[in-house]
């Protein structure tokens, strides 16, 4: 389990704790202080990055696709900052290992 | 002119707080009463955090069994507040989607629903301004933060407006790693935030911030506020939803 913060630059805090193997996600949780409506999608959206290779192109995509199937917003933070928040707690653990 | 039920400042636990916003919009869906505005205090002090939040890396637990403060995840998203009963009001708007205070565009109606906090807060003397995305600032800091959801047919927005600023506590409740906690930071906190008796330079007292957001919402929102007080179904589901939901740590400590 490794773990990372990253304050958007103008929007909110996104934290990230992530479990993985070789390249893949296999337990993800996001928090933070950002808003997302509906909130109820946020389980949803991590659900849809277990299995899912570390690149932000493949973790955009995933969130972007749930997103707009539930034409859910989010504000304060978006896909982008996500998936390079994800990116970087997966780096830190690679440090660590 | 539209009329609002309005709520008069009340004082109740967190449990109990949070459970109210939600009976009112289960109400307000059914048609059983007309959209609603309510000022409240916590008691006891208590610290919310917002729905995304992880309880335990935000919140000091110890802390505030110690010192019984309550402890709640808010339906909103959102960062930590904490709700000092002697240092903050808190409002809470229920509108039903579509009403023209609550337009779909959700920095938009930020925008619409914090003047009544600005308009307020202008009643007092202090030339405050909306900051998006939430939040309200005066002099250049933060005096009012604010959060929404849009659920049961109804769009709530909460928020808080600071009376007096109780760094120390709130530095104890939040957690900040320890070596952070310097003289250093306290003072950087000062400098991003603020409050009404610190703007003013005097003692406010709290009828007075609760007779300037009352005016100021009407006014912002062009509206005639109707005293008011919940109905026996909304006490009797705000108990439920306080018991069923807020009371539990599978909620609190979700994340």
């Amino acid at each position: 389990m490794s773990y990372y913060s990253h304050k958007v630059p103008g929007g909110k805090l996104i934290k990230v704790r992530i479990e993985s193997k070789d390249d893949f996600i296999q337990a993800i949780t996001l928090l933070g202080d950002f808003f997302l409506h509906p909130e109820d999608i946020l389980e949803e959206l991590e659900e849809s990055l277990l299995g899912v290779q570390l690149t932000e192109d493949s973790i955009v995509e995933k969130l972007q696709t749930v997103l707009k199937n539930n034409k859910a917003i989010l504000i304060g933070a978006n896909a982008t900052d996500f998936a390079q928040a994800i990116i970087s707690a997966w780096r830190a653990s690679d440090r660590n290992s | 002119m539209e009329e609002i039920r309005f709520l008069d400042l009340d004082t109740n636990n967190a449990h109990t707080n949070m459970a109210i916003d939600e009976s009112i919009m289960l109400a307000l869906k059914d048609g059983l009463v007309p959209p609603t505005l309510r000022l409240y205090r916590w008691n006891p002090s208590a610290v919310s955090i917002g729905t995304f939040q992880g309880m335990t890396e935000e919140v000091d637990l110890d802390f505030c069994r110690s010192r019984e403060i309550d402890y709640i995840r808010r339906i909103t998203g959102g960062g930590a507040v904490y709700h000092d009963y002697e240092g903050e009001i808190t409002y809470s708007i229920i509108l039903p989607r579509g009403h023209k205070l609550a337009p779909d565009d959700i920095l938009e109606s930020y925008r619409v629903l914090c003047g009544g906090v600005v308009k307020g807060l202008e009643h007092l003397g202090i030339e405050a301004e909306f900051k998006p995305i939430n939040d309200v600032i005066a002099g250049g800091k933060k005096v009012s933060g604010n959060a929404q959801t849009r659920r049961h047919s109804c769009v709530l927005q909460h928020g808080t407006t600071l009376l007096d600023l109780d760094v120390e506590t709130m530095f104890s409740v939040l957690k900040v790693p320890q070596e952070k906690i310097s003289d250093k930071m306290i003072a950087d906190v000062k400098e991003r935030v603020t409050s009404v008796r610190d703007l003013l330079e005097r003692e406010v007292k709290f009828d007075e911030l609760r007779e300037a957001l009352a005016v100021g919402f009407a006014e912002a929102l062009d509206v005639r506020l109707v005293p008011g007080s919940m109905t026996v179904s909304e006490i009797e589901s705000a108990e439920r939803i306080a018991s069923e939901r807020y009371s539990r740590d599978e909620w609190n400590l979700k994340r």
